[in-house]
């Protein structure tokens, strides 16, 4: 909306002092009051609830939170509060369907109900993955991209450039993440997609100009493609932020703001954590005058930063219905696995959060992704996005009843190892890296899930 | 129940319910009730924040509740620490913990300093975004004996090593045990820079912390 971001330039550094430990220590008495106000409860036997007044109080209690709490700012320890009425004039006048992209690879975001039959976005990649540099980085990417389903394509991470380790704030950087977007707009070029939208938060950045240095019509983000300007958890923003989001929105450029709330944190229990998501969701929109709201739950276990605990499923899925159901703006479901390429279970996450995103009102990924680096690099493959993108397409129009059956089914599967899961493998081992092509192996394993998923319902057409 | 009994189950239950107020008020009237303090904390206080890590381990109790819970202990401490006669309360040890420069993600880390809190460390919290020289000079600073690095970028990994190179180049590697955690961190990278732990979840740093201080089993 236009001008939003003038408001938020002017009201970080209004009002009172606020000491961060006071705001954080004040957000869980807060939701808790709220969960039991409007009776939002967790059910761990129905990971997507069917419950459409929950989710539309939800709705109304994540509005609450997000007028009464407002956004914490690190530079000034000020808080930033939308009223109500600011909040609806932004959701208001939402343009729906947007078009992203260029040319022929443009795709239109239509909005989306619970169990709509409305065709959902992949937005496929491996952001917070870890990839090695240069000519396999285009390989990782054009793998991605040769997937039909996908939409758009997300960045992973390089983890040096030129051999060269990455430090925050380094002239590196800003070289690093130049040479990252131009790796991307290389592999969409050579697959014959060249007008892809791109969905960057460069690898290579942890500071802002280097997320910055990346948007140039000829060589990096395009007007039509996406940055990432992410809150912190919970409730929290920074000048590092808001100057990506300013700097994307006078170059053209759409915002696409990832908040995760965690299960455990200052958020408490899944209930909790789904009042912040939900809160932070309506936050973010107006704070960062975002295009689209990554939602990213996660679960004080889970080091990866996985999406696919039975607790922050159901927060996926609740917090995509509140908005699906009384919004038109779109969330889209970070899609963040335990396991790693080559497992099975790694599988089983991808069609679980795929089903949990399309069944309630979302569009699907970016992801399929997880954390890694380290001495884990490469550890993510095509497959697991094709698993994600094929689930999505085939579960749209799916009954939330018989969604949650089949994400049960899929819990089932990997729930037990979760925390704990098998070590994959490298692209590498798993995919003939020249030809682009997976190995037989990772293949068949990749048709054994597909065909226990149709055998339970989910109609593949494919 | 004898006054004294009373007492210290009001300080097991002000720990508990996380209420600094209270336990700052039956601390005083311990004192006036002659309760020797390290009873006070051995047979109070302490019983109360052991429940409150394994709640938080079970997810019955989460972190804002914690952090009312070590806060609540804490107030209690200081008005019980001028009374003790020669007697010292044991605590495990000194931790600085920080995120790693460059990235300012903190929950997981305040995750961390809230259990070793609640575990009897005394946590010196640098915050986020630290640069590399402050984790060694404020540990010189403040005597501790493990450093924890924290961060969620892969951008962090190299700034965890710088760390520990710069201990090897001031020659204080030796005094200090070095843990790291957080996303992209793993026990193979561990390794591989010479930390002297990882932690894949918030309990490992309590579980590494009294391993290294020699309170295994605790």
């Amino acid at each position: 909306m236009p001008g939003l971001h003038f408001d938020m330039m002017e009201r970080v550094d209004q009002g009172p002092r606020v000491r961060e430990n006071v705001f954080d220590q004040a957000i869980f008495p807060k939701v808790k009051k709220l969960a039991e106000r409007y009776n939002i409860k967790y059910d761990p036997a129905h990971p997507v609830p069917d419950d459409d007044a929950m989710a539309d109080r939800l709705f109304e209690a994540g509005m609450e939170m997000a007028v009464d709490t407002g956004l914490w700012v690190l530079n000034t320890q000020k808080v930033v509060k939308f009223t109500q009425d600011e909040i609806w004039r932004y959701l208001d006048n939402y343009h729906s369907p947007l078009v992203f992209g260029h040319g022929k690879d443009q795709v239109v975001m239509y909005p989306r109900k619970p169990e709509s039959s409305v065709r959902p976005l992949v937005i496929g990649g491996a952001a917070g993955s870890s990839m090695t540099e240069g000519e396999a980085y285009v390989k990782h990417m054009m793998n991605f991209a040769l997937e039909p389903t996908v939409d758009m394509i997300a960045n992973g991470n390089p983890q040096f450039i030129e051999g060269r380790e990455i430090r925050p704030y380094s002239p590196l950087e800003v070289h690093g993440a130049i040479q990252e977007v131009g790796w991307i707009r290389e592999a969409i070029r050579r697959v014959g997609r060249p007008g892809m939208p791109m969905f960057i938060a460069p690898g290579c950045a942890a500071s802002a100009p280097p997320a910055v240095a990346v948007i140039n019509e000829e060589r990096g983000v395009r007007k039509g493609d996406f940055l990432y300007a992410a809150l912190l958890t919970e409730f929290k923003s920074d000048y590092d932020r808001l100057i990506r989001a300013v700097s994307a929105i006078e170059n053209g450029v759409h915002v696409a703001t990832l908040l995760a709330p965690m299960i455990g944190g200052w958020a408490g229990n899944a209930e909790g954590a789904a009042i912040c998501g939900a809160a932070e969701t309506l936050l973010a929109a107006v704070c960062h005058s975002s295009t689209i709201v990554v939602h990213h739950p996660v679960h004080m276990s889970l080091k990866n930063g996985a999406t696919t605990h039975r607790q922050t499923l159901w927060v996926e899925s609740i917090v995509g219905q509140a908005f699906s159901r009384n919004t038109t703006f779109p969330i889209g479901q970070n899609v963040f696995l335990d396991a790693r390429a080559g497992t099975y279970e790694v599988l089983w996450e991808a069609a679980a959060n795929a089903i949990v995103a399309v069944s309630s009102g979302q569009h699907s990924g970016p992801g399929p992704s997880g954390i890694t680096g380290g001495t884990d690099v490469d550890m993510i493959s095509g497959i697991e996005v094709r698993m994600l993108g094929e689930t999505s397409r085939a579960v749209t129009g799916m009954p939330r009843k018989q969604a949650n059956e089949l994400v049960c089914f899929c819990l089932d599967k990997y729930e037990p190892t979760l925390g704990n899961p098998p070590k994959g493998k490298r692209m590498q081992e798993l995919y003939d890296f020249q030809r682009l092509k997976p190995k037989k192996e990772w293949l068949e394993k990749f048709e054994t899930v597909k065909s226990e998923l149709k055998e339970h319902g989910i109609p593949f057409r494919y | 129940m004898t006054d004294s009994e009373t007492i210290l189950k009001g300080l097991y239950n002000a720990v508990l319910s996380g209420d600094p107020e209270k336990a700052r008020e039956i601390a005083k009237q311990s004192i006036d009730a002659n309760v020797p303090p390290l009873l006070a904390i051995e047979k109070g206080l302490a019983p109360g924040i052991r429940e409150v890590g394994e709640k938080f381990s079970r997810m019955e109790m989460f972190l804002p509740e914690m952090v009312l819970s070590a806060e609540a202990m804490d107030a209690a401490v200081k008005v019980l620490e001028p009374y003790f006669k020669g007697d010292e309360v044991a605590k495990k040890g000194k931790v600085l913990i920080g995120t790693v420069q460059g990235d300012i993600h903190d929950i997981g880390k305040n995750i961390v300093i809230a259990l070793l809190k609640v575990n009897g460390f005394n946590v010196i919290d640098l915050g986020r975004d630290v640069p590399s020289t402050d984790f060694i000079d404020k540990a010189i600073d403040n005597d501790v004996k493990i450093i924890g690095i924290s961060g969620l970028l892969t951008t962090g990994l190299p700034m965890m090593r710088d760390v520990i190179q710069m201990m090897t180049d001031d020659g204080v590697r030796e005094r200090f045990k070095v843990l790291i955690g957080g996303g992209p961190t793993s026990q193979e990278y561990a390794d591989k820079i010479g930390a002297d732990g990882y932690g894949k979840t918030a309990y490992d740093a309590v579980t590494l912390s009294n391993r290294l201080m020699g309170f295994d089993g605790n």
